[in-house]
C-alpha cells in the first residue's frame, strides 16, 4: 500500500519529465502545436533542440552562469569561513553581538529591498558587471552560522599549539582549520550552487547586456520576447537546456544534496 | 613587561577577530541594512531613480487606491494560502509514506525531491506545455483518464492561480516532505520506546510524541512558504509576462514592484510597495515565532 502510493507520487513527478523528453523529440511539436499531443511521437528528431541551441546562445549562457556561480561560491564561502572561524575560535570582544546582528538579517525578507539595492549597484557603476552579483554574495549569514557551528566542533588545541610555534592567525586558519572544514565547505558549495544557478530576479535586474545573461535570465527573456506562443517543442527544449546541468549534478550527488538540504533546513 | 606583552597580544587578537569578520559586516551593512533603511525612507519620497523629494504618505495613499496594487496583493495572498493549504498536508503525507516505506526509501526520496533542484524558470516553461489548454494537452489527458472535462489551466482565469499552485506542488512538495522526514527520523527512538512501554499504540505514539516534536518544523515550513509566496516572481514572469496575464490573475507583489521600478521608473511607489511586503512578512514571521514559543511553554 505504502509502496503503491509512493509509486504514484513518483509517477506524478515523472509525468512532466516524460512529456518533456517526448515533446522535445516530437517533430510535430517543433514548429506547430501537435494535434493531438502524443506521449509516443510519430516523427522523431532533434529539430527542437538544434533550433533552440541556435536561436538562444546556450553555450554562452552556460559559461556565464558558471562564471557567476563559481564567483558567488568563492566570495560567499570565503566570507562565511573567515567570520565563522573568528566567531568560534578568536573570541574577540563583540563576537556575540556580531553573530546576533548577522542572524537578525535572516529575518529580513530577501527581495523587499531590490529597488535601493539596484540603485546602489547603479551608483557604484556595477550594472552589467558580475561584481554586482559576486559582491552581494559576500554577506552569507546562513553559511557563517553553519561554519561557526562546525568550527565549534573542532578543538582549540590545534590553534593553541600553532600559536606557541609562532604561526599567524591567518596561517592557522588557512593551513589547519580550512582543510579540516571540507565537509562544511561542501555543504555551503551545494547550497550556494543551487541558489545561484537558479536565481532569476537579481541577475535580471543588474544584467542588461544579453552577452552577460545567465541561463535563467537568457531563457526568461527569450520566452518573454517570443511570447508563450512558442511551439511546445521549443518551449520544452528551452526547459531542457535550463535544467540539464542541475539535473546532471543531481544525478551524481543526489545523496549529498538531499542530506545537505535536509540538515541545513532543520538547523537553519 | 609580561602584562604589556599580554596586552599587545590581546589587542592584536581583537584586531584580527574584527578583520576576519569585516567582509561579512561590510557586506551586511552595504547590501542588507543600507538598502532596507533606504527602502523604508524612499517609500515617503517621489523618486524616479535619479532624484527624489519628500512627499509624506502620498505613495501609500496612492497604493491604497490602486486597483493593480490591491489586485497583486490579493493574488499574492490567495496563492500563498493555497500553497499552505495543499503543500504542507501533501508534504506531510509523502514524508509519512517515505518514513514507513518497507524498502527503497532513499530511491523514492531522491525521485520525489528531484523537481526541487530545477529552477522555477525551467519548471514554468515545462508546465506551459504540460498544462497546454488543448483537449489533448498532457495534463488534460490525465483528466480524461479519470473522466473529467479538459481544463484551460493557465489560460482559464478561473483556474490560473490554482494551476500555478499545482505546479508549485510538483516543484516544492519534495522539499517539504524531506524536511518533515528528517524531523521524524530525528525523533529519538528512546522516547518512542518509552511511549510503547507505557502501552501507547501507534496512533497515540504519533499524537503525543511525534506531532509535538514536528511543530517547530511546521512553523519553519510555514515561514519559508510565506516568504516564498511573497517573493513569487519567476514563474509568473515566465507564464504571464510583465503584466501577470491572463487578466492580471498572475500579477504578484514582486511583479508589481518590478513593473513600477523598471518599466515606469516610479521608484518611490515601488519602495512603498516593498515596505508593505516587508511588514507583511515580518508580521507573519513574528506571529509564527510567538505561536512556537507559546507551544514550547505548554
Amino acid at each position: 500500500m505504502v509502496v503503491a502510493l509512493l509509486c504514484l507520487a513518483v509517477l506524478a513527478v515523472a509525468y512532466p519529465f516524460a512529456w518533456m523528453i517526448s515533446t522535445v523529440l516530437n517533430l510535430d511539436a517543433s514548429f506547430s502545436i501537435p494535434n493531438p499531443f502524443k506521449l509516443i511521437p510519430d516523427n522523431v528528431g532533434l529539430d527542437s533542440l538544434t533550433a533552440t541551441w541556435k536561436s538562444v546562445d546556450v553555450p554562452r549562457l552556460y559559461i556565464n552562469s558558471f562564471v557567476v556561480t563559481a564567483g558567488e561560491i568563492v566570495f560567499s564561502v570565503s566570507s562565511a569561513l573567515l567570520s565563522g572561524y573568528a566567531l568560534s575560535k578568536i573570541r574577540f570582544a563583540g563576537a556575540k553581538i556580531v553573530l546576533l546582528v548577522a542572524l537578525s538579517t535572516m529575518m529580513m525578507p530577501p527581495g523587499a529591498a531590490v529597488i535601493p539595492s539596484f540603485m546602489l549597484i547603479q551608483r557604484l557603476g556595477l550594472l552589467d558587471s558580475y561584481w554586482a552579483l559576486w559582491l552581494t554574495a559576500i554577506p552569507y549569514v546562513l553559511g557563517t552560522f553553519l561554519c561557526k557551528q562546525y568550527f565549534d566542533s573542532i578543538p582549540d588545541s590545534f590553534r593553541e599549539a600553532a600559536q606557541i610555534d609562532g604561526a599567524s592567525e591567518l596561517r592557522i586558519f588557512w593551513q589547519i582549520y580550512v582543510p579540516l572544514a571540507m565537509p562544511v565547505i561542501a555543504t555551503l558549495t551545494i547550497l550556494k550552487f543551487l541558489g545561484t544557478w537558479n536565481e532569476l530576479l537579481w541577475p535580471l535586474l543588474v544584467l542588461n547586456d544579453p552577452d552577460k545573461y545567465t541561463i535563467q535570465v537568457g531563457m526568461a527573456v527569450y520566452l518573454s520576447l517570443q511570447g508563450a506562443g512558442l511551439p511546445p517543442g521549443l518551449l520544452m527544449a528551452a526547459a531542457f537546456f535550463t535544467m540539464l546541468p542541475v539535473m546532471v549534478i543531481y544525478l551524481f550527488f543526489q545523496r549529498l544534496i538531499i542530506e545537505t538540504v535536509a540538515q541545513s533546513g532543520i538547523r537553519g | 613587561m609580561t602584562t604589556r606583552r599580554l596586552n599587545r597580544a590581546n589587542i592584536s587578537r581583537q584586531l584580527t577577530g574584527w578583520a576576519f569578520v569585516s567582509p561579512l559586516l561590510l557586506g551586511i551593512g552595504i547590501f542588507s541594512f543600507y538598502p532596507l533603511i533606504r527602502v523604508l525612507i524612499m517609500g515617503f519620497e517621489y523618486h524616479n531613480g535619479f532624484e527624489g523629494h519628500w512627499v509624506g504618505l502620498e505613495n501609500y495613499r496612492y497604493l491604497a487606491e490602486d486597483g493593480q496594487f490591491l489586485g497583486a496583493l490579493k493574488n499574492t495572498v490567495v496563492m500563498g494560502l493555497l500553497d499552505l493549504a495543499f503543500g504542507l498536508p501533501l508534504g506531510l503525507i509523502v514524508a509519512l509514506l517515505l518514513h514507513y516505506a518497507p524498502f527503497g526509501a532513499s530511491v523514492f526520496r531522491s525521485a520525489v525531491f528531484a523537481p526541487h533542484v530545477i529552477s522555477i524558470v525551467a519548471t514554468a516553461m515545462a508546465f506551459t506545455v504540460v498544462f497546454h489548454p488543448s483537449t489533448s494537452g498532457p495534463a488534460n489527458q490525465l483528466l480524461g483518464l479519470v473522466g473529467l472535462e479538459p481544463s484551460g489551466w493557465f489560460a482559464d482565469t478561473s483556474v490560473t492561480q490554482l494551476s500555478v499552485v499545482l505546479m508549485g506542488l510538483w516543484h516544492g512538495t519534495g522539499f517539504i516532505a524531506l524536511i518533515y522526514l528528517t524531523g521524524m527520523q530525528n525523533v529519538s527512538s528512546d522516547l518512542l520506546e518509552a511511549a510503547r512501554i507505557d502501552g501507547a499504540n501507534l496512533w497515540q505514539e504519533w499524537r503525543h510524541v511525534v506531532v509535538p516534536l514536528l511543530r517547530p518544523i511546521t512553523v519553519f515550513l510555514v515561514v519559508m512558504s510565506v516568504i516564498g509566496a511573497f517573493k513569487r516572481f519567476g514563474e509568473v514572469f515566465v507564464i504571464g509576462g510583465e503584466e501577470g496575464s491572463p487578466g492580471g490573475m498572475l500579477d504578484t507583489l514582486m511583479l508589481y514592484i518590478y513593473r513600477l521600478g523598471f518599466a515606469s521608473f516610479q521608484f518611490g511607489l515601488a519602495a512603498a510597495a516593498s515596505t508593505v511586503v516587508f511588514l507583511l512578512i515580518l508580521l507573519v514571521t513574528v506571529l509564527n515565532l510567538r505561536l512556537l514559543s507559546g507551544w514550547a511553554r505548554d
